[in-house]
This record gives structure tokens, C-alpha cells and sequence, in this order.
């Protein structure tokens, strides 16, 4: 019989009690791998964004908009592919309740993004089009969005309704880009918005290539620098980042939570290996006869308790991909798209998880091994329970 | 029925295995009160910020006072719809125009958020009595000076007494006061003068919403009927507690959602973790329940002392769980509320109804973790128990 062929007896000699205690691991590490989802979902867009894009804004808030006419003189001022959009803050009016995120965008909007994947027939189609609206194949299977399907938009930026035809549906390979987005012409936004509203971009976005995005964003700002409404411009991770920014205190508080639940899972596996070394000390004192060491002891009981934190590990993990990727994932995805596009459990997360789990578990196991190694053999066999 | 003095001592008999299982669920209920707390902080304190003796008017369909525009015009027409403003200065308007910008503010910690701006006309003082200056003095109307929330001002760069941030390029506007408001989201604002707001955003003559004093619960429905007779004024009235209410829903429902999932599966963690426990405790003391049947206790008998164990043991974890909550109460959270885009320092803030029922979560954790266990412990033959 080897040693850890003993290991694995001890954790058989009581299964319900060791079934239980696997299971409350479980639990744990399924708790800890959904707030690591939802931490990562919610960094997971600055780690994909792309630092070759520079979004510019209105420099006292990005609430305010921007003259039209700066997008031709960042063109002019910095040979860079350069598109724009608007915030148009709309909803289906046949489905006021479902969250859409709606954008007037310019006809090269596409172009500058070029992860929004569209067909060539259907974005010629939606060029073509004064109405034309490409949506994203999520919002298109939520809503039942066909080619050639009218929309009616109600906004709560503009006044009005408006008319617009589906000529395109877009897909992407990026993970974190929300797929319940309808964008739809600027040109024709513009030319019915009312008039404190009209010739007004939210923002513009700028492909900077080989010059870097520093670089293209001073030159934007320095363009503007003289103008009554200045600009803010910086790669789109860096905006990216800057949001998350207005997160941190809720972020860190969702790391102290985790940092909590490890120690649950260390207290009720230390506890339940605690009990068994005080039920225990009998066949201590005859393993120290037989001449095994103060280590060996020590192997033994950490060898159980991280043995029973990795098999309620592993159950964990199975727990976390049926709760989180086939339970909550998809929920979330669906009702707040625009904020979690992806609320998938990550591999890293539950490799992380798993490692954190069996080490706390063997940290707690240090102090009941400990004793149960300095028990001399002799007191240990006289003793009665 | 056995007497509790068994009870207190087949626990302190024990003293690691009890202290383990209640730290178990003290922890658990930690989480949950905080969430909990944390929760009730965030509408609470939005919830200050409405009154239902105020109507707010702003853009039909705007999410947030940021979001709205209403121009000159449109504001004409709702001050004439509203009661007249009353003579003499010092008054209390019957209406007030405000303008809302979010701007970015690097934190004095590093990092940064989104801080709200607003525009405040000359009779702020006077509609809003609830905020008091703490320090500092009021903005002169027409200045370039602002007032700062008092929960706002040593978190961001330039946002406390005696600094000044730049409102729009080189117009850079001074901090002079400091001001309170009853823990409201206004304490975590910036406040200046409506035409600095203005004047600095390029936005002369327009502002985001409007407050309209109501002296009855009924002339809501006769504003709302003035106000939105005209469709091409696309204006909406909403009473103003409703409105931050609604704003409260999103942040409110994130920590709301996440603290749920969290308390029950941790929750169902620490019970099993009792369960586990419990059932230690009924093997190693067979002896003593077959004494206990033997000496003519009832088996209803046993299994209530071993349940009872078992909730004593989870309710003290769920009193020190609580006790830990209650003491991170000083520690405030800045956090970005989802409706206005701008940053909020919240509170936690306890009530009765979260202190009672974090100890009920533990008691449930107690008796569920307990029953299985106790009756296993409670149906073992006498004889059997005592012989092993």
C-alpha cells in the first residue's frame, strides 16, 4: 500500500461526511468563478479594444456633441480614415420594453470598423439606402429582424419617429462587442432633426495605422485647440479603461468578496479535517509506532484536505460551466447585452479558482496536521475518546 | 426537553468545531448584510434626492436629468402652466431650471470617474432648503465659483475648498464651499451658477429639467395635462421622487442581482458545511444519545437538542457575521450610477429589516443544516448507541 493510496482511504472511511464537505467546496468555487465573470465581462471590452482606433470627444463632456464640419478638417488635418456617430438613444416602438443600443453612424462607419462584419451585397444595399439600418444578428434573433423589415424607431434624445429598413445584419468574431446594436444613417437623422440638434456629431473615430494612436490624438486636439468647443481624443482602449475607472470601488469590493469566499471554503474544510484528526489520534500514535515521521503525518492530513477541496473542485467547475455558461451566461447576454455582450466563465478564472481552493484548503489542514504530528505515540495510544 | 445547559456545554466541549462552523456562517452572512446593506444605501440614497412635493419636467423618454434638453421656449410654457412665482426676493420660487453636465475628473487616488456638474439658478437656495453650506460660503450668482458635495470633495483632483478645475478650456471655475444635503446624491455633485454652466458648454438658453414646486398632489395631473397638451414640446412630468427612484432600479438591481447569487450559493455552501459538521458532532456523541434515550428522553427529545445545537452554533456566526457588517458602515463606495452616468458615493446603510433577516438566513442555515443530522443522530436504537 503507498502512501497516497492511504490518502485516498481516509477520504473514503467517511464518504457522507466527505461527500458533504466536497459539495460546500463546490459551492464556494462556483460563487468565486461567477464574480470572476462578471469582474472579467466587465474588463474583458478594454482588453479587446483595439488601440490602433482613436475616438475623439467634446472636451468638457462626452455628453456634448461636436460640429459636423470637424470631421472634414480631422480629415484634412491628419490623412487618417476617420468616421463619426451618434448617441440616438432609441427603441423599437413595437417593442418598447426590449433594450436596444441604436446609433446614427456616417456611410464608413464599417470601414473604420472593420470587426463588424457585413456582408459586401447587404452594405452596398445599406448605402444605397436614405432608411437602410444593418443590425447585429443578436438584436436580429431577439426581435425576429428580417432583410427588408420596417422599423419603427422612437427615440428619447430626438423627437419624432422614424422609419428605417433593415438592408443588413452584421456578426463578429470579437467576444465583447454588444450584438443588440441597430445603426442607422446620420444623413438621415440629420436631415430631420430639429434645429438645436441639427449638423451635430457625438463623437468621431480615427483608424491611426502605422503613426500610432498618441500621435494621430494630439493632432486632433491640436486642431481643435483654438475653436470654441475643444477635443478629447485617445485610443479606444484608453476611453475604454477610463469607464471602467468609474467602476474600481466596485470592482475591488468584488475581489474582497472573492478573497471572503476563500476563506469559507478554507474554515468549512479546515473544520471538517480538524474533526477527523481528534477522531483520529489513535491510529496516529500507531503510524508513529510503526515509525513513520512527524512529516509523513503532516503529508497525510494536508494530502486529504487538499484531496477533498480538489475533487469539490472539480464538481465546482462542472457546477460553474451548468450555472454560469448554460444558466445565468446566457440570461445576462440577453437582457443586459449592451452592459455584459459576453458572461461566459473563464478558463483562467476556473484554473485560478480551482488552484486558490485546494491551497486554502491545504493552508487550513497546516494547523490540525501540525498537532497531530506533535502527538507522541505513546500519549496518543493511551488516550480514550 | 433537555436542558440547555447540555446544549452550552456539548458546544464548549467542542470549542474549534463550533467556532469554525459559526466563522463558517458568519462569513456568509457578512457577504449578504453588506450586499444587502450596500443595496439599501444606493436607494436610499437616491431616494433623498426626490420629493414628492416636486415634479420634474424633462425630455419625454430621457433616462437621466444629463440625457434631457428643454430649450427656452418649452420652459416659458411650463413656467406659465405652473402657479406664478411668488413677488419679493428671498421667496421661494415655484420653479427651477437647471443644467446637468457629467464630466471626467481624475480621483485624487489615481484613476478617475464621472462627475456631475450642475447649473443652479439665483433661488436654488430658497427650492432646495435641505442644502447647507458646511464650510466655505455660496457661489456668488454669475461667478465663476462653485459649491462642492461634501461627499464628493476630497476624492477628486481640484473638487475641495480653495481649488479650481477647468470647466471648459482655460475657464477654470473655483470650489468656495462645501455643502450638505440630508446624505443625498446632490452631496455628490458640483453646483455652480446656471450661467457659468451654461456660457461654458456653449449651451446659452438651454438647460436639462425643471422643478416645479407642487402645493397639491393634484396639480401634478393638471401640470402634466399643460405640459404635454403640446406633443411638439416633447416634455414628460414625472414627481420627483419617482423619477430617482427609477434611477436608483439599475445600479441598485446590479448589486441587488449579484448579492442574491452570492448569499444562496454561498449560503448553500456553508449549510452543507454544517451539515458536514453536525453529522461529526452525531457520530462522535452516539454514546451520549443512547445515555440521554436510555435515561427515558424521548427521541423528539434528542433530535430537538441536536437541531437546537445547530442553530445556536449558526446564529452566533450570523450576530458576529452581522456585527462585522455593521462595522464596515465608515467605509463609503464611489460608484458609477447606471442612469446618470456619473459618479455617487454611497453609503451602507442598515436597516432593521437587514440586520433581521441576515440572522434569520444563519437560523435557516442552522435548522437546515441541522435536521438531517439530528435525525440520524435521534433514530439510532439506544441499546445499539450505547454498546458501540
Amino acid at each position: 500500500m503507498t502512501f497516497s493510496s492511504l490518502v485516498v482511504r481516509n477520504l473514503r472511511r467517511q464518504p457522507l461526511e466527505t461527500g458533504l464537505t466536497t459539495i460546500a467546496v463546490a459551492f464556494g468555487l462556483l460563487t468565486f468563478v461567477l464574480l470572476r465573470t462578471a469582474c472579467t465581462a466587465w474588463t474583458a471590452n478594454v482588453d479587446e479594444a483595439l488601440s490602433d482606433r482613436v475616438v475623439t470627444w467634446n472636451k468638457v463632456t462626452f455628453q456634448l456633441p461636436l460640429p459636423v464640419a470637424y470631421v472634414d478638417r480631422a480629415r484634412r488635418a491628419t490623412g487618417a480614415e476617420t468616421t463619426f456617430g451618434s448617441w440616438f438613444g432609441g427603441h423599437d416602438a413595437a417593442h418598447p420594453r426590449d433594450s436596444m443600443s441604436t446609433f446614427a453612424v456616417d456611410d464608413n462607419y464599417f470601414r473604420v470598423h472593420d470587426n463588424l462584419l457585413v456582408p459586401g451585397e447587404q452594405l452596398r444595399a445599406w448605402r444605397d439606402d436614405r432608411q437602410g439600418a444593418i443590425v447585429g444578428d443578436a438584436l436580429a434573433a431577439k426581435l425576429g429582424y428580417a432583410i427588408g423589415d420596417r422599423i419603427v424607431l422612437e427615440s428619447s434624445a430626438y423627437p419624432g419617429a422614424r422609419e428605417v429598413r433593415v438592408s443588413g445584419v452584421f456578426r463578429t468574431r470579437d467576444r465583447t462587442v454588444d450584438r443588440g446594436q441597430l445603426l442607422f444613417h446620420w444623413r438621415y437623422l440629420n436631415d430631420e432633426a430639429p434645429d438645436g440638434q441639427r449638423d451635430q456629431v457625438g463623437w468621431m473615430m480615427s483608424r491611426a495605422g502605422a503613426r500610432g494612436s498618441a500621435d494621430l490624438a494630439r493632432t486632433i486636439d491640436r486642431e481643435f485647440e483654438n475653436d470654441p468647443s475643444q477635443t478629447l481624443s485617445m485610443s479606444e482602449q484608453s476611453m475604454r479603461l477610463l469607464i471602467l475607472s468609474n467602476y474600481s470601488a466596485l470592482l475591488s469590493s468584488m475581489n474582497v468578496v472573492c478573497v471572503i469566499l476563500l476563506a469559507i471554503v478554507a474554515v468549512i474544510v479546515g473544520n471538517a479535517i480538524a474533526i477527523r484528526v481528534r477522531t483520529r489520534t489513535h491510529e496516529y500514535g500507531v503510524l508513529g509506532a510503526l515509525g513513520f515521521g512527524a512529516g509523513h503525518i503532516v503529508t497525510l492530513v494536508i494530502g486529504e484536505a487538499a484531496g477533498m477541496a480538489a475533487i469539490g473542485g472539480a464538481l465546482g467547475l462542472a457546477l460553474s460551466h451548468l450555472v454560469i455558461d448554460r444558466g445565468i451566461g446566457p440570461m445576462v447576454e440577453r437582457s443586459v447585452a449592451s452592459l455584459f455582450p459576453s458572461f461566459r466563465a473563464p478558463a483562467s478564472a476556473m484554473a485560478v479558482g480551482l488552484a486558490l481552493v485546494v491551497a486554502a484548503a491545504a493552508a487550513a489542514a497546516a494547523l490540525p496536521a501540525l498537532q497531530a504530528s506533535r502527538l507522541r505515540s505513546v500519549d496518543a495510544l493511551r488516550r480514550v475518546d | 426537553m433537555i436542558s440547555l445547559t447540555y446544549l452550552q456545554r456539548s458546544l464548549r466541549a467542542r470549542p474549534t468545531t463550533t467556532a469554525l462552523t459559526a466563522s463558517a456562517v458568519a462569513l456568509v452572512v457578512f457577504v449578504f448584510s453588506a450586499a444587502w446593506m450596500l443595496q439599501s444605501g444606493i436607494r436610499r440614497t437616491l431616494g433623498l434626492s426626490g420629493s414628492p412635493r416636486n415634479a420634474i419636467v424633462l425630455r419625454k423618454g430621457s433616462p437621466s436629468e444629463m440625457a434631457s434638453v428643454v430649450s427656452e421656449p418649452a420652459a416659458a410654457i411650463v413656467r406659465a402652466s405652473a402657479a406664478a412665482d411668488p413677488a419679493g426676493a428671498g421667496a421661494t420660487p415655484r420653479t427651477l431650471s437647471e443644467l446637468v453636465l457629467v464630466r471626467y475628473v481624475e480621483r485624487a487616488g489615481g484613476g478617475g470617474g464621472n462627475v456631475q456638474i450642475r447649473g443652479v439658478p439665483d433661488g436654488v437656495a430658497e427650492f432646495r432648503p435641505d442644502v447647507r453650506i458646511v464650510e466655505g460660503r455660496r457661489a456668488r450668482p454669475g461667478a465663476d465659483e462653485a459649491i462642492v458635495g461634501k461627499a464628493i470633495r476630497d476624492r477628486f483632483k481640484g473638487l475641495d475648498i480653495g481649488q479650481s478645475f477647468a470647466l471648459q478650456g482655460s475657464r477654470s471655475v473655483q470650489v468656495v464651499g462645501v455643502f450638505e444635503s440630508n446624505g443625498s446624491s446632490f452631496e455628490s455633485e458640483v453646483w455652480s451658477d446656471l450661467r457659468t454652466v451654461q456660457s461654458a458648454s456653449g449651451r446659452a438658453g438651454m438647460v436639462s429639467t425643471m422643478r416645479v414646486r407642487l402645493d397639491s398632489p393634484g396639480e401634478l395631473e393638471a401640470l402634466r395635462a399643460a405640459v404635454t397638451a403640446d406633443p411638439r414640446l416633447g416634455l414628460d412630468v414625472v414627481r420627483e421622487d419617482e423619477f430617482f427612484d427609477d434611477q436608483s432600479s439599475g445600479t441598485a438591481a446590479f448589486v441587488t442581482a449579484m448579492g442574491a447569487l452570492i448569499a444562496i450559493f454561498a449560503s448553500i455552501g456553508a449549510t452543507v458545511g454544517t451539515a458536514s459538521s453536525m453529522y461529526a458532532a452525531v457520530s462522535q456523541r452516539r454514546r451520549e444519545a443512547g445515555v440521554l434515550r436510555a435515561l427515558g428522553f424521548s427521541r423528539r427529545a434528542v433530535l430537538g437538542s441536536y437541531i437546537a445545537e445547530s442553530i445556536v452554533v449558526s446564529l452566533i456566526g450570523a450576530s458576529a457575521g452581522a456585527a462585522l457588517s455593521l462595522a464596515v458602515i465608515p467605509f463609503k463606495l464611489s460608484m458609477m450610477n447606471t442612469a446618470s452616468f456619473s459618479q455617487t458615493v454611497f453609503e451602507l446603510h442598515p436597516t432593521a429589516f437587514s440586520l433581521v433577516s441576515s440572522l434569520g438566513a444563519g437560523a435557516a442555515m442552522g435548522i437546515v443544516g441541522g435536521f438531517l443530522p439530528a435525525l440520524r443522530g435521534a433514530r439510532m436504537p439506544s441499546l445499539e448507541a450505547m454498546r458501540s
